[in-house]
């Protein structure tokens, strides 16, 4: 599902609720392979991933 | 507590919308229309032109579906709990993610993107090396203290297309059997959220973790991402909202 950006940044709840998760939680731009072989290679590095690194 | 229930009759719906009261309108990601929403002071309603009508009020427990005629009930069901339940989770105060979600280590997660791009398949990649899916299509976060915790949604994901006009809804189609038709979120189980991914497809093969790009990203670039990705009937605050943040 698809969903319009312009009309939901008035929605003071939904704010409230993703700058409460921002504040607390990485939000981490991941780019994920297109082949299977690296998709495996990709969960493997992405479980021994230290997060905690990037805050 | 959130009560699903689908009316022996549109009539049992009692009452009815108007263009007027239309304030937003879904797409697939191929620009095709999936769904209306409306809303009329506290009464909202979700309207799948094929398929159904998804009636609710903001201080109900109650959410009506109202089969249009041509609808399977299987699919009014499945698509209750995988489109418009997070619609209605959000509406009391919990952050719907159009997202798939895995069990690592004992926290979560998140994949987040448009459909289309891998997340599906990315949960599928972590379940095939033996963790968890947490769950499918949409995570539902709640926010506690200094973290936040993603609930269990009550119906376990399985993997089954139906046809190309609902791919987007329903390409994992949510197990029936598992289905319980009451949902308390306070009473969901939940996991402590590790990170959240925006995932983007790559074209170029994965050599080391570099060439997964992960980077966290700046406050304002999250807050445009993750709006991008989340589940809102109200394009405006209402008064019960408003209320609720008081």
């Amino acid at each position: 599902m698809s969903f319009s950006l312009a009309n939901r940044v008035l929605n003071k709840t939904l704010l409230h609720e993703i700058l409460s998760l921002v504040e607390n939680v990485p939000v981490v731009r991941l780019t994920i392979p297109t082949s299977l072989t690296d998709l495996v290679r990709t969960v493997e590095y992405i479980t021994a991933f230290d997060f905690k690194a990037l805050s | 507590m959130i009560r699903f229930r689908i009316a022996s009759s549109h009539d049992e719906l009692k009452s009815e919308y108007s263009e007027e009261d239309l304030v937003d309108t879904w797409l697939d990601v191929d620009g095709r229309h999936i769904a209306n929403g409306y809303q009329r002071g506290d009464q909202n309603w979700l309207v799948f032109p094929h398929l159904a009508e998804y009636y609710f009020e903001l201080q109900s427990e109650w959410v009506t579906a109202s089969d249009n005629g041509r609808g399977h009930l299987g699919e009014i069901r499945s698509t209750y709990y995988r489109s418009v339940l997070p619609f209605v989770l959000q509406t009391q105060g919990y952050l719907a993610l159009h997202a798939s979600s895995v069990v690592a280590n004992g926290r979560v997660l998140t994949f987040s993107a448009p459909s289309g791009v891998g997340k599906s398949t990315l949960a599928q990649a972590f379940t095939r090396q033996g963790h968890a899916m947490w769950s499918d299509d949409s995570a539902i976060i709640a926010p506690v203290a200094d973290r936040a915790e993603v609930l269990s949604l009550p119906f376990h994901p399985r993997i089954a297309k139906i046809s190309p006009a609902w791919v987007d809804l329903t390409e994992n189609v949510v197990d029936l059997r598992s289905i319980r038709e009451d949902f308390s979120p306070e009473e969901a189980l939940r996991l402590p959220l590790h990170a959240v991914l925006m995932l983007e497809r790559g074209e170029k093969r994965t050599q080391s973790p570099a060439d997964l790009g992960m980077l966290r990203l700046e406050p304002n670039e999250a807050i445009t991402a993750l709006l991008s990705q989340a589940y809102v009937f109200f394009p405006s605050q209402s008064s019960a909202q408003q209320d609720s943040l008081a």
